[in-house]
């Protein structure tokens, strides 16, 4: 009873116990902040670094490309049906884009997808904004240019499907649908539409012009911006488009024949597209540099469809650089990573059945040999595993830094000890152990990582709860003070969800640690010989 | 005369003081009966506190044995004299030595936490509550529960220690020089406490340079060269 007794009335009465009791605190709220964040920053990266990709990749990592792809396309789907939800064809090359309008000119890299199926395989069309504010209206396909009209009263309206396809947003995004959008609407234009659109030039806004789709004959093809090619990104993560939708972009492909060369430079297709969207999947290195168009248009002008030698006849069959397959999870699967994998095998034996099939026709045999299938894990691993080995580094950094607080504890518990010899001798000369007297000091630890770790974890947790509040005010004070810059993380937030499990974790790790701290304080009251402490006063 | 409870016989002990062994007690020997007040007198530094301290088993001797009713008190281990210490002594040393941290009534009764485990304790609180407020009354402090020791004057604080060497109701009371750090007057007011314990049969062991205060007690035996001289019997 007097080990629980003494232990706490020292922890009430001691000041100098609430400096380890501080120590822990800090350490437990800074340890928790930082597992907290870097955990958070890891499923962030986790989730968004899937990007474009499915739970499949079929590829062979060159950018001419592997043949049959339909072939295999076509068996998994109908051999697999309860396992494959959907299987699209990517092509991924490379070009250069230029902005007719004001002459700017990047390398980009360009991405060929079926629009309807990629919806299907991934979360591509979540990223789109156009898409999502009207819904229905982007295609790659031919398309005009959308311009605002005014209805007579000073409003600007869009075209009749465009307005239809906002209120069908409006509608289905619920009560708080105009709220999110507005973020997205040009307070300083008239227009109260988001997104950019060019107007229908007029001198008198007061006069009434029906909105219109320009280009009526529909002549270019749409392309998807990622969204940091068209636009910058600004505080809060808003982003402010500096191109309109609807705008040519002109692209220049390089196509590359069957060794591998490029052609001649001469022989370059140029091709020009309207700005039908852009989107992101979150990952800024795929954002400011990627290019989406149709599949089966760039499939030609990097001539990779079917066609013939020209010497010989003989047919070539056409090339993909990626099939991305999505998955039909069953609900109750409790292994899903095994469960990929039996899918994978299977769709690696169709691919042996699909190169069978095909024994005469003129492919060059390594285009075949090289395909393999990946998780997109497995294709992301490298970014990944730098992220958590990152987070293992600064965990692994703080804790060594919160050694101190079992230090200092340690020291402030000697000292205590120092002062206290008399009233151990007191305690002994009624009777106590050399154990027990060692168990108030261990149990005075415990109770100083009890306190510390409770004040520590509450600390730490509000801290994370409102670490992009914090950093907005540190951020108002100073500008400079700004840690979190969005256009690096590509996050507009700092991650701040606390996992339980990890309070708990490093709440009983405080505790150890504290006891720990307290070893040799309570060894040294143990070994105190009361007679000597009691002699004199 | 009643039945031998303390016995010491040929006790030897020997501190080191730096490079020199200091010879405390050589040979000491002496018995309490039980109910007995016996006052162990000697010059500053002659061994009374040493040889209290091994009576009362807080101290270890070079050789020699201590009997409490017939048993060899340093037979058993560490734990054992500390469970012997705690049930059938209590101290009271000159400089009272209470702990600041707690009150009046927590310093009695320190040697009732560290007899009851958790549990006991909890089980035997509110008797235990009740035989301290007793201890107290008797010790004239029945005001002052809730004091603190530096809210205390010398002599109640002497009446405190006092009150928590009683708590356990131990056979035995070693008393360290009780009155050493208090004016006359106050020290005859502990003098009368003790005598009055006695008369209650309370059997008392205490340590003192001064015959005016050995004379409370019925016998007086001297220490002198670390040997018990003389017998007053």
């Amino acid at each position: 009873m007097y080990k629980l007794f003494l232990c706490l009335r020292y922890l009430r009465r001691r000041r100098i116990a609430f400096f380890a009791v501080a120590a822990v605190c800090l350490c437990v709220a800074m340890v928790l902040i930082v597992v907290s964040v870097m955990d958070g920053f890891l499923q962030m990266v986790k989730d968004r670094s899937r990007g474009m990709l499915a739970d499949l990749v079929v590829e062979n990592d060159s950018l001419l490309g592997f043949p049959f792809y339909d072939d295999l396309i076509n068996r998994i789907k109908t051999e697999m049906p309860n396992e494959i939800h959907e299987a699209t064809p990517v092509i991924i090359t490379f070009g250069v884009l230029r902005f007719p309008v004001d002459q700017i000119t990047k390398a980009v890299q360009i991405v060929g997808i079926k629009l309807k199926e990629t919806y299907e395989v991934n979360d591509f069309k979540g990223g789109l904004f156009y898409e999502k504010y009207y819904p229905g209206t982007t295609t790659l396909d031919k398309q005009g240019e959308p311009a605002y009209g005014y209805d007579g009263r000073g409003n600007a309206i869009l075209p009749p499907d465009l307005e239809a396809a906002w209120q069908k947003y409006l509608t289905t995004s619920g009560p708080g649908g105009l709220e999110k959008a507005r973020q997205d609407i040009d307070k300083e234009m008239e227009y109260q539409r988001p997104g950019y659109y060019r107007r229908i030039p007029s001198d008198q806004l007061t006069q009434s012009i029906e909105p219109a789709w320009l280009d009526t004959d529909k002549t270019l093809p749409g392309i998807i911006f990622g969204t940091d090619l068209v636009a910058d990104i600004r505080q809060k993560g808003k982003y402010e488009r500096y191109y309109w939708r609807g705008m040519k972009a002109l692209l220049t492909l390089v196509p590359f024949n069957m060794t591998g060369s490029p052609i001649d430079a001469m022989d370059m297709p140029k091709m020009m597209f309207r700005y039908a969207d852009d989107g992101k999947t979150g990952i800024y290195d795929i954002d400011s540099m990627s290019v989406y168009v149709d599949f089966d248009l760039l499939q030609s002008k990097v001539a990779m469809n079917a066609s013939s030698q020209p010497e010989t006849g003989a047919r070539i069959p056409a090339r993909t650089t990626q099939i991305q397959i999505k998955l039909k999870i069953p609900p109750g699967e409790s292994d899903v990573p095994a469960y990929v994998h039996r899918v994978r095998g299977k769709i690696l034996a169709t691919w042996s059945q699909v190169r069978a099939a095909h024994p005469d026709e003129v492919v060059a045999v390594q285009h075949l040999d090289r395909v393999k299938v990946r998780t997109w894990e497995e294709k992301q691993e490298r970014f990944i595993g730098a992220v958590k080995k990152e987070k293992v580094l600064v965990t692994v950094l703080f804790g060594v830094i919160s050694v101190v607080a079992v230090f200092l504890v340690g020291c402030i518990f000697y000292m205590i000890v120092q002062q206290k010899t008399r009233d151990i001798g007191v305690v002994k000369s009624v009777g106590a152990t050399s154990w027990g007297v060692a168990g108030i000091f261990l149990a005075y630890g415990a109770a100083v990582g009890v306190v510390g770790g409770i004040v520590g974890s509450v600390l730490g947790t509000l801290f994370v709860r409102y670490i992009n509040e914090v950093q907005a005010l540190l951020t108002w004070l100073n500008p400079s003070l700004e840690v979190w810059d969005p256009r690096v993380y590509s996050f507009d937030r700092i991650p701040n969800h606390v996992e339980p499990t990890n309070v708990v974790y490093i709440y009983l790790t405080a505790i150890v640690a504290s006891m720990l701290g307290s070893v040799i304080a309570a060894v040294r009251a143990a070994r105190i010989w009361p007679v000597e402490s009691l002699r004199y006063e | 005369m009643s039945s031998l409870i303390l016995h010491a016989a040929g006790v030897h002990k020997t501190y080191l003081l730096g490079q020199d062994k200091v010879y405390v007690l050589r040979g000491a020997s002496i018995s309490v009966h039980r109910g007995e007040f016996v006052a162990i007198m000697g010059a500053s530094g002659s061994g009374k506190s040493t040889l209290l301290h091994l009576l009362g088993a807080l101290d270890l001797p070079d050789r020699g044995t201590v009997t409490f009713e017939g048993q060899n008190v340093f037979g058993g281990s560490a734990s054992e004299r500390d469970r012997y210490r705690n049930l059938h002594f209590g101290f009271v040393f000159q400089f009272y030595h209470l702990l600041p941290e707690l009150n009046t009534l927590e310093n009695v009764l320190l040697p009732a936490m560290v007899r009851f485990g958790l549990l006991d304790w909890f089980k035997e609180r509110s008797k235990l509550n009740r035989r301290a407020a007793e201890v107290l009354e008797l010790m004239g402090l029945k005001d002052r529960f809730r004091h603190r020791p530096n809210e205390l004057s010398g002599g109640e604080r002497q009446r405190v220690a006092i009150g928590r060497a009683l708590i356990n109701e131990p056979q035995v009371l070693l008393a360290d020089e009780p009155t050493g750090n208090l004016d006359a007057r106050t020290g005859e007011g502990i003098l009368g406490l003790l005598k009055a314990l006695n008369e209650k049969g309370q059997t008392i062991v205490m340590v003192t340079h001064d015959p005016k205060v050995a004379s409370a007690a019925h016998r007086t035996v001297n220490l002198v060269d670390g040997r018990i001289k003389a017998l007053d019997e």
